[in-house]
């Protein structure tokens, strides 16, 4: 009762964060209504499922401070599992969800359990290399689709059970479900008792292993949390997409994308993912697009990576840290 | 029965004996502390007593439980809490919440925590800075917020390492008066290392001396001040023989 209060609870937050966070709600409720382009609405659903990958990741990489570089693998599993269960044995999305995250919740577990006996960088480059082999795996097992991935059969009508709608309309709300509880549960956690302990631990090792801090227990936490995350986000992948393969939800380029994301937005903030995904995803989607129609390619990501230069030079803590800053000097 | 009982305590560092088979004994609401020339091996035995470092041999009882080799943060939970010399931590967090961090070592919601912080904080006059980084602030507060830190943690015994460092004589008196403040208000024990003379004679019941990873005396203020094998630590033979020379040992 007490984590829904302080789940549901904002007023610790300055005013213009609450109407910034009032605004972003209005914004995504009357979103479809207010556009009728399609690829407006598949960018801004893109959107969505980025701030739930992005708010997932910063519990680990942003308030604990570890570069885990692993997200894109438990997105897959997720997105897999969804997939195949429905391919092998016509499974719907409401029962094979749960299995699927609970797969990327374990992976996570097992994985934190071993990898966290690493620090800083050793950590960082042990989680790209498990996230190379599970890629490789993906890639080579042909049981699971291979490199051809795996096509979700569709239903002839519209279907609640398999989530399969015509309109993007209830993806794009079902996600904006998502990310709402995902933004709740942040906002419960970043004053719990392990949000504390997180932050402690990546404020300094040695002084919070003096006060009564288990490091490694918590750190595993976090990370198991950081799966859920990513196994909600790669179950919807499936549904909405309706098909999958090792290159779009297994890749280690979505794992450094999430990362990247989340710093420039404000790695270690309730809102920095967020601010992110709102810069990066529609940049990335309509330039792309633009450059890519104009016959340049790649010029996207030159700017994108740019820009992570820029304002990792200038605030390391994002441009969350940049309104901070601005903030505190009167 | 002891509070701390050290038996025999051994820590080798490739090459360098750091600890060589020290055994002392705290008692319950004493203040004992710890004195030594720089690398004497005081903080390698602080390190050792709380678990950053695994003993190569001998035991370390705490309050009747063999804590050898337990993990800092288990240590902690038994309610050996500890200062650091110097407090490396970002400014990630405010003072307010590094406190709470601390307190959340014996509750588990928010609200308690916030107010056993507070509580602490009010003790060593920290409200005005609550809000404040880390980073941001003076030396001497930035020495008191570790010690709110580790007092927040509820521990028996509290373990100081060198925690007039990087003070002025002023900051360094005002430290001594509040240390005595807070043994007397929280019922601790105390176990104090300086290398400054000044801050741990006055203060403690009993003194340890340590040199070059040994053990060389152990007794009263004034007694430790008159001790050969101190004096010659301190300041070297030929002071020694000079005093002798006085009759003054």
């Amino acid at each position: 009762m007490k984590a829904l209060k302080d789940a549901l609870s904002f007023a610790d937050l300055p005013a213009s964060e609450r109407i910034g966070f009032a605004i972003f709600i209005i914004f995504c409720l009357i979103f479809p209504w207010a556009t009728k382009g399609s690829f407006a609405q598949a960018v801004m659903i893109q959107f969505l499922i980025f701030c739930l990958y992005g708010l997932g990741w910063n519990l680990i990489g942003g308030y604990g401070g570890q570069v885990a570089l692993g997200q894109a693998k438990n997105v897959g599993m997720s997105a897999y599992t969804v997939a195949l269960f429905m391919v092998w044995w016509d499974v719907p999305f409401w029962l094979s969800t749960p299995v699927g995250v609970i797969i990327a919740t374990v992976e996570s577990f097992i994985l934190g359990y071993f990898l966290f006996r690493l620090k800083g960088h050793y950590f960082a480059i042990a989680t790209i290399c498990v996230s190379l082999v599970w890629q490789q795996l993906f890639v080579n097992w042909e049981l699971i689709g291979g490199a051809r991935g795996v096509e979700l059969p569709l239903k002839e009508t519209p279907n609640f059970v398999y989530m399969q709608f015509t309109s993007p309309i209830y993806y794009h709300y079902f996600a904006f479900l998502l990310v709402m509880a995902a933004i709740l549960f942040m906002n419960w956690f970043r004053k719990s008792r392990l949000g504390y302990q997180l932050r402690a631990i990546s404020s300094s090792e040695a002084v919070a292993e003096s006060l009564g801090i288990n490091i490694h227990w918590v750190k595993v936490k976090a990370y198991c949390i950081t799966g859920v995350f990513a196994g909600m986000g790669g179950a919807f992948y499936a549904v909405y997409y309706n098909y999958i393969d090792p290159f779009s939800v297994m890749h280690l380029e979505l794992s450094i994308m999430i990362a990247l994301m989340t710093m420039i937005g404000g790695a270690g903030s309730m809102w920095g993912p967020i601010i992110g995904a709102m810069i990066l995803i529609p940049m990335d989607r309509y330039l792309g697009a633009w450059l890519g129609a104009i016959g340049i390619t790649g010029v996207d990501f030159m700017i994108y990576a740019f820009m992570v230069m820029i304002i990792a030079a200038y605030e390391p803590r994002g441009i969350w840290g940049i309104i901070e800053k601005a903030r505190r000097k009167p | 029965m002891a509070l701390l009982e050290v038996t025999d305590l051994t820590k080798n560092f490739v090459g360098v004996v750091a600890n060589d088979h020290i055994s002392f004994e705290i008692e319950k609401g004493q203040i004992i502390g710890l004195i030594g020339p720089n690398g004497a091996g005081k903080t390698t035995l602080f390190n050792c007593i709380v678990g950053y470092h695994k003993p190569d041999q001998g035991t370390v009882r705490f309050n009747g439980k063999n804590i050898t080799g337990l993990k800092p943060f288990q240590t902690n939970r038994e309610g050996i809490g500890r200062t650091f010399q110097i407090m490396s931590i970002s400014g990630a967090l405010t003072v307010m919440e590094n406190v709470m961090v601390g307190s959340f070592c014996r509750v588990s919601d928010t609200r308690s925590a916030r107010k056993g912080a507070f509580e602490i904080m009010k003790l060593l006059e920290l409200e005005k800075d609550a809000d404040a980084r880390l980073t941001e602030l003076p030396i001497a507060v930035q020495k008191r917020v570790g010690l709110a830190m580790a007092l927040a943690t509820e521990p028996k015994l509290l373990m100081l390492d060198e925690v007039a460092a990087g003070l002025n004589p002023k900051e360094t008196e005002e430290m001594v008066a509040l240390l005595q403040g807070i043994f007397k208000a929280k019922d601790l024990t105390l176990f104090v290392t300086e290398h400054v003379m000044e801050v741990v004679m006055p203060i403690s019941q009993r003194i340890i001396v340590l040199d070059g990873g040994q053990k060389i005396a152990e007794g009263k203020p004034q007694d430790i001040a008159n001790d050969e094998r101190v004096i010659r630590a301190y300041l070297g033979e030929k002071y020694v023989e000079d005093r002798k020379h006085r009759g003054s040992i």
